[in-house]
Parts: structure tokens; C-alpha cells; sequence
């Protein structure tokens, strides 16, 4: 293997990475608070993935699908909490499942219903659709660079939102002992609310940046939807840290493994955890019990 | 999870004689529907060992399904059927072999973390056959479908009565699932199975290493599973990634939830039900998972408790005993 | 200490047990011993570490240091179903039954685990009468006797605290831990756990955590007292009482 080919694979992988972050952190912040797993988290992907889709045929620029995630994330996650999630937080676990695997089937129907079944690629904007020459043989996309720009300031918010606002301390609280955000009343509900949105809008956002990356299709929400389920499993139990080093390893073990081992790349994620549930089962990144 | 009334097993055993008549005055379409329905029946069945009588909820269920029904197809040479007393056993071994690994890796974790992981292991047995070659790729493969013959004697049917055959051994290894299950909970096993889904860490308390319980189960039901996934192969002659994929685990899901939690005939009416519905779904709308997700809504929002918690008399309902709820043992206070 | 302990060898002794959650120490090096026929109560304030001390002698936690020697066999950081395999039984303090199986099930259950005879797992539990014997048996000892086939959920409070014990006792402990076996109970219930906890700490070794002061003093043949994770005095009811360090941290003029 080429050295400038490597890199080049070391980068997508930190990219890809990075998107998975961005999926699996919105997974793991609404499990940690609320207690509930949303399988249609894939779906918000695959919807912000058809925003830039939709948007980019319809103006012809990514630009605006970005801001369009955004709110159109704010007002799906918020609709979403109020209207249906709330009322399952204290129902079985099989409840949730389907309830979610509904918005799932609902969702794609949808798609399918607005936009066909069809296979889609989306043009990289003409702004960004050049390599950064990094050193004298190698350059890389400048949209992806761009990405991973995106994905760290996006990292770096929703770290200091945690790490240092008040809302955050009830979502540090609630992960640690459920048990403590009920004890805070009315104030609860609102910060689910926030979380949710929070969630949607990083599922509906990395679906955006994702879409001329990866294109869009069908049930493209389910493979990442899986693969960030074992990203919040390697990385251990409502940890958004645990998240965000679980989700690099994992870009790059599957981005480099596609690359130089395509036979047996799809496997490879799934050792992983193998390996991970027999050394420390509750994640990497985990509380030890 | 056992009927005690005697007005309940006169129902059930209504429904397995109306089940066994049906091929007699129903059109041949209608007999391989309800083998498909048998069918799911089975994989309903199974995974109830692990959900209804557990408490453990796999995401991953359809893949000993899938695994099965492949196994079928790779022992299977082309055009040359192989007897069923070969490709049984090898379908449900292979299914048992496989909910061993996923197991005894999946039942180190809990909760939501169970379901994921059996989740992602059971897309991953999708991928090897999506992406590779093993079994026919994305488009799935044909097969010679089982014979039902021993050494060089071959049961002598017709075209026509094939397909009468095949639904005649679904309804036989279903009741025989059923029945097998009514002992496995009435057993010392059962029992645990049982405690375990109330309070696990009280059992653990008591003594149980309740991991081997689990696990005991998670194979049990990976084991039922293969049958079901067997009889798929035998029924279509043809296997494909969607038997394996984790919709398939969630439909099982919504039998389940359909039918009931607390019972062991909840997942068969569910999974008759669910059939009927897709049926009748195609009938109206060529968007079939439109209705699936609505009826999926619905019975979440409005029916907590599946179809056999409704339009019973009180009397004829579950026996209080086996209920985990407060409110049963409450009615059970208040009955004497 | 002065006095004379139960002459018995000791079933059960820790050595500088700690648990540590995070920066904040749990239990910090408690040596205890716990010896065949004597009741042995460990009284402290809320947050002394009782109960994080029964759940790592009964294996629900592991101790971050220090030993845990069972009949002389090391059973530190041993899972919970194997402590009570090996004989340490233990009652909760918050009830913790099978409130939707029969009472008679509930104890069954406690005779099953722990039985070292080869069974078949898949044998109807209703013909296995040496388990349903035991059950009786222990339902006998605590006077639940007369309620054998009716769920467990819809005993008094009381009963189900006799149900718990009931439970443990059919788990064949040779060290019992009881985890505040009184809470909740009126005074006549209470009157009847007392003859019963005397006449168990005869044939086992027992560890009591408790509240009621004068319930302990009345049963204990010895006593620690715990403060801030830490021992702060250990020895019989009668030398407990006249401690005056005790008396300070603690008693107050409750003795």
C-alpha cells in the first residue's frame, strides 16, 4: 500500500468517523436521560440525508439544506418528544421497540411516497468541489475536509453544552441516576424535549453532510443505525466521550478494512464488539460494575 | 403463560382442529398462506421462550430463522432434494450452534444493550450472505425443497399434495413446539426461566448463576427458531437475506405483542393475525409496510396487553398464578 | 476487648474489607468475624456502610481491597449466586419476593438453587417433593405455614418480611445477613421475629443490621459499631453501652 493512499484512507475513516459521532451521540444522550431507544434514530439520518437531497435538486445548493436539518431537526425532535416518546419512557422495552420500528416503516413509506424508490447521488457544491494539496503527492477533498470541520465544531458544541451549561448538569445527573432528573420536576420535561431535539437535529444534520458523501437510497438508515448501535455499545452506557473515541475506532477499522480487506471489512465491526462484550461488556468507555 | 381454565383449552384445541381441517375446503393459495402462517407461528413461538417467559428482548431472533433455512440450501446439492431427516437436524443444529456464540456473547450485557447486541450480531449474519457469495448474494437462491423420505423410500405425494403435506408437518412440529414449551415452563428450568423475568438480581440472590438459565433459553429458542427457518426453506425452496434481517426480528416482535405477552398461544393468534393483516393489507394498498406501521401504532397506543387481552371474559383469562402484574394478584385477592 | 467471645471457631471473617465508590470510601478496613451460634448486630448512623459492608459479604458488590475468608476459603469478589451456594444467605431490607408466584414457589425456588443433587432441569417442579418438602419446612419455621398456595404479593407486610427470611432459610446458609429485618413491622410482629432470630442465631452464624436499639441490645451476643465506613468499637451489648466514644458518636442518650 502507497503512503498517500493510507492517508488518504486514515482520513475518511476520521471522517467517517465523525458522522457516526454525530448519529450515535443524539442515540446515547436520549437513551442516558430518557431511558428509551429510538430505532428510528437511522431514519432521522436517512431524512436529513434527503433534505440535502431534496434541497440541492430544488436550488442547487447544499448550503441551505444545513440550516434546513437543522430547524427542520428542532421541530421533528420536539414534535416528536411531545406527541409520542414522552408517553413510553416508563413502558416495556418491547413497546419501544415497536413503537419506533413503526416510525421506521412510516418514515420510509414517506420517502417512498415523496421521492420514489430510486437511487440518488448529490453533487458536491461546486465551492468545495477541488483537493487541498496536503504535501507533494497527496491532496485531499476539500468537501470532506470541510466535513470534518463541520463534525468537530458540532463535537466541541455539544461538549461544552454538557460539559458547562446548566441543562447539561441535569443530563450529567440524569445518566448517572435516572432517578435524580424525576426529582427535578417540571423542569424535566422541557429538558427532554431539549435533548430529543438535540438528538434529532445531529441525526438530521450528519444525514445532510452524509448525502453527497454517500448518496442516498432506501433504508440507508438502517447500516448506520446498527453501526452506531455497536459504535454506544463499544463505547459503553449514556457516555458521549465513550461515544465520540468508540465511533473514530470504529470509522477507521470499517473505512480501512473496506479499503484493504473488502472480503471481510463487513465482519470486522462486529468482532470488534465481540471482542469488547468478552474483555469489558459494559464498553470501553463504560462504569465498571 | 398456560391456559388453566377449561373453557381456554377448549378454544385451543377448537383452533388446532380448525387449523387441521382448513386444507380440506380451502384453495391451494390459501393452504401455502396458512403454512406461512404456521411458520411464523414457530418463530413467534420461539422467541417468546426468550421475551414473554425471559424478559429478554432479541433484536436478533430472525437470524437462527435465516440460518437455518441457509443451511437447508448449502447441504442441499442443485436438483437433487435431500431427505428431511438430513436437513431438520443440520437446519436446527446449525441454528442452536449459532444462538450459543450470539449468547453467550450477548447475555453479558442487559437491557437495551442485549438488544442491541443481538441486534448487530444478527446483521451480521445478514451481511455474510448479503455480501457474499455463500447463498446466492443480495437476490437470495432456489433449492431442491427437502424430500419426505427415509433411505430410498419417498412419501408418495402429487404435485397437488405437496404443498398439503408441508402444511400438515407445520401445524404437527407447531402443536409439538407448543406442547414442549407447556412442559420446558411447568419444569424445575421453567421455573427459573419464570424468576428470572420477575427479578433477576433476586435470583441471583437465591443461588441461580442466572446466566447458564438464560443462555439455556437463548439456545432453546435459537434451536425452535430453526425448525421454523426450516420449514421456510421447505415450504418456498428458496432463501434470501430478508428471512434474516432485523425487520423479520421485529415482526416476530409485533406477533408477540399482538398476541400477548403473558401467554404461550398469544404469539400463535398474533402471528395468524399479523399473516391475515398483510394479506388483507395487499388487498387495499400496494404499500403494505404503510399499514404494518399503522397497525403497529395502534396496537402499541391501544392494546398493551395484545389480542388476547381483549373481548375475553374475565373468567376465561390467564390464570393469576402465572401473571407478573399487581393487578392480577389483586383480582386474585379479591376472588378468594 | 475484654470479654469473652462464643467459644465456637469463626465461620466468617473479613479482613480490612474497603470499598471505595469513586473518591468517596464506602467501608474502610473493617476486620469482623461472625462465629456459629452467636448474633452478631452491626449498628451504626445512616451512610455508616452497613449495608455496602452485608453486600460485599454476601457478593452483590466486589470489595476494592481486603479479604473475605468463608470456613478459611478466600470468597472475595465471588458473585452473588456463589457466596449463596457456599452458605451465606441474606434478607433484604427492602422486601425483594416474587410477588406473582405462590408463596410455597418462592421458597421452592431457594431450596432449587442451592441443591447439589443432579437433577432433571426439565422435570415438572410440581413432583419434586424434596424441594416442596424444604419449602415447607422453612414456610413452617417462620409461621407461614398456613399460607403456603397463595401468591406472595398478597401477604401483609409482615409476612412477607417472614417470607424473605423464609427464602434465605431455605438456601441452607451456615452465615445469615439480615439487612434490617424489622423495618416496617408493628410491635407484635416484631415480638415474633425476636423469638425467631434467637432461636436462628443458635444454629447459625448471624449478621444483624438494625435500628431498633432496643431490639439490638435485647438479641446481639456482640456487637460492632460502624461510623463513616470505619469500626468504631466492637464487643458485647453491655460493653457497647458503657463505651464512651460510643455514647459520644452515636448513642447519644439513647442508652
Amino acid at each position: 500500500m502507497d503512503f498517500p493512499g493510507l492517508l488518504a484512507q486514515l482520513l475518511n475513516g476520521f471522517q467517517h468517523g465523525l458522522l457516526l459521532f454525530l448519529i450515535a451521540s443524539g442515540l446515547t444522550l436520549i437513551f442516558g436521560v430518557m431511558g428509551i431507544i429510538n430505532l428510528a434514530h437511522g431514519s432521522l439520518f436517512m431524512i436529513g440525508a434527503y433534505v440535502a437531497f431534496l434541497v440541492t435538486r430544488q436550488w442547487g445548493s447544499l448550503w441551505l439544506a444545513l440550516p434546513m436539518a437543522m430547524i427542520g431537526g428542532i421541530l421533528l425532535g420536539s414534535v416528536l418528544e411531545r406527541g409520542l416518546f414522552r408517553y413510553f419512557y416508563a413502558r416495556d422495552h418491547l413497546d419501544q421497540v415497536l413503537l419506533t420500528f413503526a416510525l421506521i416503516l412510516l418514515f420510509e413509506e414517506g420517502r417512498s411516497l415523496l421521492v420514489g424508490n430510486e437511487f440518488y447521488s448529490v453533487p458536491i457544491p461546486p465551492l468545495l468541489d477541488f483537493s487541498v494539496p496536503v504535501t507533494s503527492g497527496f491532496s485531499y477533498s476539500a468537501y470532506r475536509f470541510t466535513v470534518i470541520g463541520i463534525c468537530l465544531a458540532l463535537a466541541a458544541l455539544l461538549f461544552y453544552w454538557i460539559e458547562r451549561t446548566k441543562t447539561g448538569a441535569v443530563i450529567r445527573a440524569a445518566a448517572e441516576k435516572p432517578e435524580m432528573v424525576d426529582v427535578l420536576g417540571i423542569d424535566a420535561r422541557r429538558v427532554h424535549m431539549t435533548v430529543f431535539a438535540v438528538g434529532t437535529t445531529l441525526a438530521l444534520i450528519a444525514g445532510a453532510l452524509a448525502a453527497p458523501l454517500y448518496s442516498v437510497y432506501p433504508n440507508m438508515g438502517d447500516g448506520f443505525l446498527i453501526i452506531s448501535f455497536v459504535v454506544v455499545v463499544i463505547g459503553g452506557l449514556g457516555s458521549v466521550s465513550g461515544a465520540l473515541w468508540s465511533a473514530l475506532i470504529i470509522g477507521l477499522v470499517d473505512t480501512l478494512g473496506k479499503a484493504y480487506a473488502p472480503k471481510v471489512a463487513g465482519l470486522a465491526v462486529y468482532v470488534l464488539m465481540a471482542a469488547v462484550l468478552i474483555w469489558r461488556p459494559s464498553g470501553l468507555f463504560g462504569q465498571r460494575t | 403463560m398456560l391456559p388453566r381454565s377449561t373453557a381456554g383449552r377448549v378454544l385451543l384445541g377448537a383452533g388446532a382442529l380448525l387449523l387441521g381441517a382448513m386444507p380440506v375446503f380451502a384453495q391451494p393459495y390459501y393452504v401455502e398462506l396458512g403454512t406461512y402462517a404456521l411458520i411464523s407461528a414457530m418463530l413467534a413461538l420461539s422467541l417468546q421462550l426468550l421475551v414473554g417467559c425471559t424478559g429478554l428482548v432479541s433484536l436478533g431472533h430472525a437470524a437462527f430463522y435465516g440460518l437455518a433455512a441457509y443451511t437447508v440450501y448449502l447441504i442441499t446439492p442443485a436438483n437433487n432434494g435431500v431427505s428431511i431427516l438430513i436437513t431438520l437436524p443440520a437446519a436446527v443444529a446449525a441454528a442452536g450452534l449459532a444462538a450459543l456464540i450470539v449468547g453467550a456473547l450477548s447475555l453479558r450485557t442487559r437491557g437495551f444493550f442485549f438488544l442491541m447486541v443481538t441486534l448487530a450480531f444478527g446483521q451480521m449474519v445478514f451481511f455474510i450472505f448479503h455480501d457474499t457469495k455463500l447463498g446466492g448474494g443480495t437476490d437470495g437462491a432456489f433449492l431442491s425443497r427437502p424430500l419426505l423420505s427415509i433411505l430410498d423410500w419417498e412419501l408418495p405425494l402429487t404435485r397437488r399434495q405437496r404443498p398439503i403435506a408441508t402444511y400438515y408437518l407445520s401445524l404437527g412440529l407447531l402443536i409439538a413446539m407448543y406442547l414442549s414449551l407447556v412442559l420446558i415452563l411447568r419444569s424445575l428450568f421453567g421455573r427459573v426461566l419464570e424468576g428470572i423475568r420477575v427479578n433477576e438480581h433476586r435470583m441471583q440472590a437465591l443461588g441461580f448463576n442466572t446466566y447458564r438459565y438464560k443462555l439455556a433459553a437463548f439456545v432453546i429458542a435459537g434451536l425452535l427458531a430453526g425448525v421454523a427457518g426450516h420449514m421456510w426453506a421447505m415450504h418456498r425452496g428458496f432463501v434470501n437475506p430478508e428471512l434474516i434481517g432485523w425487520h423479520r426480528s421485529a415482526e416476530a416482535l409485533l406477533m408477540i405483542l399482538m398476541g400477548g405477552l403473558t401467554t404461550l398461544h398469544g404469539p400463535i393468534i398474533g402471528a395468524l393475525a399479523f399473516t391475515g393483516l398483510g394479506e388483507f393489507a395487499q388487498l387495499i394498498t400496494e404499500r403494505k409496510l404503510l399499514v404494518e406501521g399503522l397497525v403497529i401504532l395502534f396496537v402499541v397506543l391501544a392494546l398493551p396487553k395484545g389480542l388476547s387481552g381483549i373481548g375475553m371474559p374475565r373468567w376465561m383469562r390467564r390464570s393469576p398464578t402465572t401473571d407478573g402484574s399487581a393487578r392480577a394478584a389483586a383480582e386474585a385477592r379479591t376472588h378468594g | 476487648m475484654a470479654e469473652a467471645r462464643a467459644a465456637s471457631a469463626p465461620v466468617l471473617t473479613t479482613h480490612e474489607l474497603t470499598r471505595r465508590f469513586g473518591g468517596l470510601i464506602a467501608v474502610s478496613n473493617v476486620s469482623l468475624s461472625l462465629h456459629q451460634g452467636e448474633l452478631h448486630a452491626v449498628i451504626g448512623p445512616n451512610g455508616a456502610g452497613k449495608t455496602t459492608l452485608v453486600n460485599m459479604l454476601s457478593g452483590q458488590i466486589r470489595p476494592t481491597a481486603g479479604r473475605i475468608a468463608l470456613e478459611g476459603r478466600e470468597v472475595a469478589g465471588e458473585p452473588v449466586w456463589r457466596m449463596t451456594r457456599l452458605g451465606v444467605g441474606r434478607s433484604f431490607q427492602r422486601t425483594n419476593i416474587f410477588p406473582s408466584l405462590s408463596v410455597e414457589e418462592n421458597v421452592r425456588l431457594a431450596a432449587q438453587a442451592v441443591c447439589k443433587l443432579r437433577r432433571n432441569p426439565f422435570k415438572p417442579a410440581r413432583r419434586e417433593a424434596d424441594l416442596i418438602e424444604k419449602a415447607h419446612n422453612a414456610l413452617q419455621r417462620v409461621g407461614l405455614g398456613g399460607v403456603t398456595t397463595r401468591l406472595a404479593g398478597t401477604l401483609s407486610h409482615g409476612e412477607q418480611r417472614q417470607l424473605e427470611i423464609a427464602m434465605t432459610l431455605a438456601g441452607d446458609p451456615k452465615v445469615l445477613l439480615l439487612d434490617e429485618p424489622l423495618a416496617g413491622m408493628g410491635p407484635e410482629e416484631s415480638q415474633r421475629l425476636t423469638s425467631l432470630l434467637k432461636g436462628l442465631a443458635r444454629e447459625h452464624a448471624v449478621l444483624l443490621i438494625e435500628h431498633d436499639m432496643d431490639f439490638v441490645f435485647a438479641v446481639a451476643d456482640w456487637m460492632t459499631v460502624m461510623a463513616e465506613g470505619a469500626v468504631l468499637a466492637e464487643g458485647t451489648p453491655a460493653a457497647i453501652r458503657a463505651n464512651a466514644v460510643v455514647q459520644e458518636a452515636y448513642l447519644g442518650g439513647h442508652a
